[in-house]
């Protein structure tokens, strides 16, 4: 897999450095002493740009810059992050009060988009490019390349065999060839030595020269040029994408309008008031819980399960179901149902009966047994506005020993817990969030004995609010579902380069590159005497050579061995019909 | 769900814990024997099959290894010995991967889902997998003499996994129960198997290199054996099976999450331990040999990989995406 300075050529400019080198170095004195340290060229700003950009794509650079991106990496999961969970990053900075601004503004809790680690990532993004584009150069060259001449002492290679056999040396070179780069269909040589396309060539008469393993750098550079396409696709992916998130009770909806969402974000070159345009209404929303008395498993979510309606321009209204893992594709958006909680419907009179209020509100749910927390805020009361702040129990405890608790996420026992102010909501207008009161304008309600004044309503119960204000009422319960709508471009292009990266990988690290050199040399028929390697007196006759076979692998290959001893076994077997035939 | 074949499953669990000591135990005892006699080489158990009869090796030793037989000078009686103690390591491991596998297949039919939903879950998988791809390539590799600390290892494991993590068979939440359950954690757990083996063995390797621990192995390692090539054998397999963990949960988190890659911190630290063993490849080539370098970053990339799968599913402090997922 990873890219090292080919065996076959020199590093390039290294022959033009020596002789620049060569020439400015001053001629040694003639007599004895030491000679002068020889003066280099001075580099120009040329020359280091050439030096830094030299250095940048080597191999070991590109090996700091990896363990350097894996220790800028761990800090992001060991540190909260904004962009996972913020309320943690408030909570860190609150228990911190030295240590984490200066973590904040060293952007330790936004280090994924953080100026210092997309320098690691981009210099390694470059590093590799610098690499990649000379070795795609030398690999097509290579391509068209022959294999190279056999060297002159081909027992210094790793696996070497010499053997005779009752062949003629053509016959010899016949049979390897045919092993090796078979012109018919089918395996001559077992498994390892099986043919992964030997390229064969003879540059002299007696010798053999077989290469194989082009896959092996073509799958490498398949897997970095895919890692930059990766890389690629998510800078695309973050610049173009964007998400919103809205909290749907049932029977309402929401459209992909900047008002109707609950939030949006959108990547640095979207354009907010250009989504695409459909509305969704949720019609009901099926949610269970385990049930089994005394499992473990008691009050874990079995299904999460959203049932819509999707509008859109110039379509039939369709019904569609999102479920988790399960999200729906509309208009090259994505909707994924990622949370649900409980809305009660709440009505608020006033002391005449006029409906100030009556909405399906949702309340946010705090634990595993959703007990919840809300804000009811009755704009339209006069002359002071009333808000109404508490707890949604789906089954509350009835003990209260502490404080409003649920037992159990489904509505087996609702109750809803709220206390009541009155005053101003918006004071300054400043801008607030739907689910927190503030009460810095408000005062509470009490009841008459002092204490805050507090309605603990089960469904279809009504409260008289203090003073003659009006009513509360809990109708009934409805859940809202939790939606996401998300615009991911260049996913596929993404996923299409993870998979082409993973396929380049295999292929890098598990086709074996070898080259296999086979030199044959005929025996000289002795006058007298001479034993053929088969004990018959040896005769003009019989044919008989000595084969070499040597071969050499340029990456960790364990199976170099056995595939020359496939290849022994193969000449040999060929030379058994002829032993046959001489008897 | 069938909540007797749970209990099967814990039984089958149990009983590998109890078959794990007595392999530890013997295999120790054949590296013993080993070490008792003269420093000649392991005697191989007969090999599965043949390798090269009539091809030289040349070259540097260690540099290509090749399983030549090296003649022990150990009496046949002694060599006998070492040979039934090395088969009964070994048997009993077999005995103990099969008991492992039964225990994760149990469990899964008892579920009626893929069994990787929870730290014991993971940790009977991890344990299976370590000793079913030792078993698979033991008797070819004539790995015996490893049969140590493989045993040691999932023992370790089985026991934290019946003694800290155990949990009823149960069902998933939403969120798991998806068809990528399968693929994802199963990838990630067969890859810990090759892994770990890769890691033994660089252990092995970089102890070799220093000469006084290098005259003792010598006795209980095969002649020849090239432990760096072994090891990157299993190291090229777990980085690919790595790789393609990475990649099936970024597809399921786009499914499930909304979004490919958030920067988890199951997610960020999935990518350490594939960027270290990628660092530890790169590592081996800079040289133009193997360098004991590229040995300590395979380790620290093991270590990446245990932390992964223990610190960060357990840690409060790594809370994020995936945490429903630990206990």
């Amino acid at each position: 897999m990873p890219l090292n300075p080919s065996d076959d050529s020199p590093p390039p400019d290294a022959a033009t450095t020596t002789e620049t080198e060569a020439a400015e170095r001053p001629h040694r004195s003639a007599g004895p002493g030491p000679a002068p340290d020889p003066t280099l060229p001075p580099l120009g700003p040329i020359g280091w740009l050439r030096w830094a950009w030299r250095s940048l794509t080597t191999m070991r650079t590109a090996l700091i810059l990896l363990l350097l991106l894996v220790a800028a990496t761990i800090p992001g999961s060991i540190l909260p992050q904004r962009t996972v969970d913020p309320s943690r990053v408030l909570a860190y900075l609150a228990a911190h009060p030295t240590a984490g601004p200066w973590l904040d503004r060293l952007g330790f809790f936004h280090l994924y988009s953080s100026v210092w680690f997309s320098a690691v990532y981009l210099l390694l993004m470059i590093s590799l490019t610098g690499c990649i584009l000379p070795r795609t150069r030398q690999y097509l060259r290579t391509l068209r390349s022959t294999p190279p001449r056999p060297p002159r002492r081909l027992d210094r290679l790793p696996v070497f065999v010499q053997f005779t056999a009752s062949l003629t040396p053509a016959q010899a070179l016949t049979s390897a060839r045919e092993a090796l780069a078979p012109t018919r269909r089918g395996r001559t040589l077992r498994w390892p030595a099986r043919a992964y396309g030997y390229r064969v060539h003879a540059h002299t008469p007696t010798t053999l020269s077989a290469e194989n393993g082009r896959l092996r750098e073509a799958g490498n550079l398949l897997f970095h040029i895919s890692i930059l396409v990766v890389v690629l696709g998510v800078a695309i992916g973050h610049l173009w994408q964007w998400r919103a998130d809205v909290i749907v009770p049932e029977g309402q909806g929401f459209t992909t309008t900047a008002t109707s969402l609950d939030t949006l974000n959108p990547g640095p070159l979207v354009d907010p008031g250009h989504l695409p345009a459909f509305a969704l209404r949720v019609n009901s929303m099926a949610v269970s819980f385990d049930t089994t008395p005394g499992s473990a498993q008691l009050g874990q979510p079995r299904q999460f399960a959203a049932d819509v309606t999707v509008s859109q321009a110039g379509t039939a209204d369709r019904a569609a179901r999102i479920t988790v893992n399960h999200p729906l594709g509309i208009a090259g958006t994505e909707v994924y149902l990622l949370g649900n909680g409980y809305a009660p419907v709440i009505t608020v009179r006033d002391a005449r009966g006029a409906i100030l209020y009556q909405d399906a509100t949702p309340f946010l749910p705090q634990d595993a047994a959703y007990t919840s927390t809300g804000v009811v805020k009755v704009v339209a009361a006069t002359p002071r506005q009333i808000g109404l702040a508490g707890f949604f129990l789906p089954t509350a405890d009835p003990t209260f020993s502490s404080g409003p608790t649920s037992l159990f996420p489904a509505t087996i026992d609702p109750e809803l817990i709220l206390t009541g102010w009155t005053g101003t909501l918006f004071p300054g207008n400043r801008p607030q969030s739907v689910y927190r009161l503030d009460t810095s304008a408000m005062t509470q309600l009490t009841s008459p004995d002092g204490s805050p004044a507090v309605a603990r309503l089960r469904p279809g119960e009504t409260y008289r609010l203090p003073g003659g204000l009006g009513s509360v009422t809990f109708d009934r319960v409805v859940r809202w579902a939790g939606l996401s709508v998300r615009h991911t471009p260049a996913k596929t292009l993404t996923m299409a380069a993870a998979i082409s990266a993973a396929l380049g990988l295999i292929l890098s690290l598990l086709v074996p590159r070898r080259r296999i050199f086979i030199e044959v040399t005929e025996h000289r028929p002795e006058p007298e005497g001479r034993r053929g390697h088969h004990g018959a007196p040896a005769t003009a006759t019989l044919p008989g050579c000595t084969v070499t076979l040597a071969a050499t692998a340029t990456s960790t290959d364990p199976h170099l061995a056995r595939v020359l001893d496939r290849l022994h076994t193969h000449l040999i077997s060929t030379a058994r019909p002829s032993k046959e035939s001489a008897r | 769900m069938r909540s007797d074949l749970g209990g099967y499953a814990l039984l089958a669990v149990y009983a590998a814990i109890l078959v794990l000591p007595v392999a530890f135990v013997a295999a120790s005892l054949y590296l013993a024997a080993l070490a008792r006699t003269e420093p000649a080489g392991a005697t191989p158990l007969p090999p599965a099959r043949t390798h090269a009869r009539t091809v030289t090796v040349r070259g540097r030793p260690g540099r290509l290894g090749h399983g030549s037989e090296a003649a022990s000078s150990a009496a046949p009686e002694v060599r006998r010995r070492q040979r039934r103690l090395g088969a009964t390591a070994l048997n009993l491991t077999y005995l103990a991967a099969a008991l492992l596998t039964a225990a994760v297949v149990l469990r899964g039919l008892s579920e009626g889902r893929p069994p990787n939903g929870n730290m014991f879950e993971f940790s009977i998988a991890a344990a299976a997998s370590i000793s079913l791809v030792y078993s698979a390539l033991a008797r070819r590799r004539q790995w015996v003499w490893l049969a140590a600390p493989v045993t040691g290892a999932t023992l370790l494991i089985s026991m934290a996994a019946v003694l800290l993590w155990y949990t009823p068979p149960g069902r998933l939440m939403p969120a798991l129960q998806s068809y990528w359950l399968g693929i994802h954690v199963s990838i990630a757990i067969i890859a810990v198997g090759f892994l770990t083996l890769g890691a033994a063995l660089t252990t092995l390797h970089l102890l070799n290199q220093r000469p006084r621990v290098a005259a003792g192995l010598r006795r209980l390692v095969p002649a020849g054996a090239d432990l760096e090539t072994q090891a990157y054998t299993m190291h090229i397999v777990g980085f690919i099976l790595w790789t393609f963990t990475l990649i099936s949960g970024a597809l399921w988190a786009e499914k499930a999450w909304g979004a490919y890659w958030q920067w988890d911190p199951k997610e960020v630290s999935t990518l350490v331990v594939w960027l270290i063993y990628a660092a530890h490849l790169h590592a081996r080539l800079t040289a133009g040999r193997p360098t004991t370098r590229a040995g300590y970053l395979a380790l620290a990339g093991f270590l990446a990989l245990v932390l992964n799968f223990t610190a960060v599913n357990l840690s409060a402090s790594f809370a994020g995406l995936h945490n429903y997922s630990g206990l």
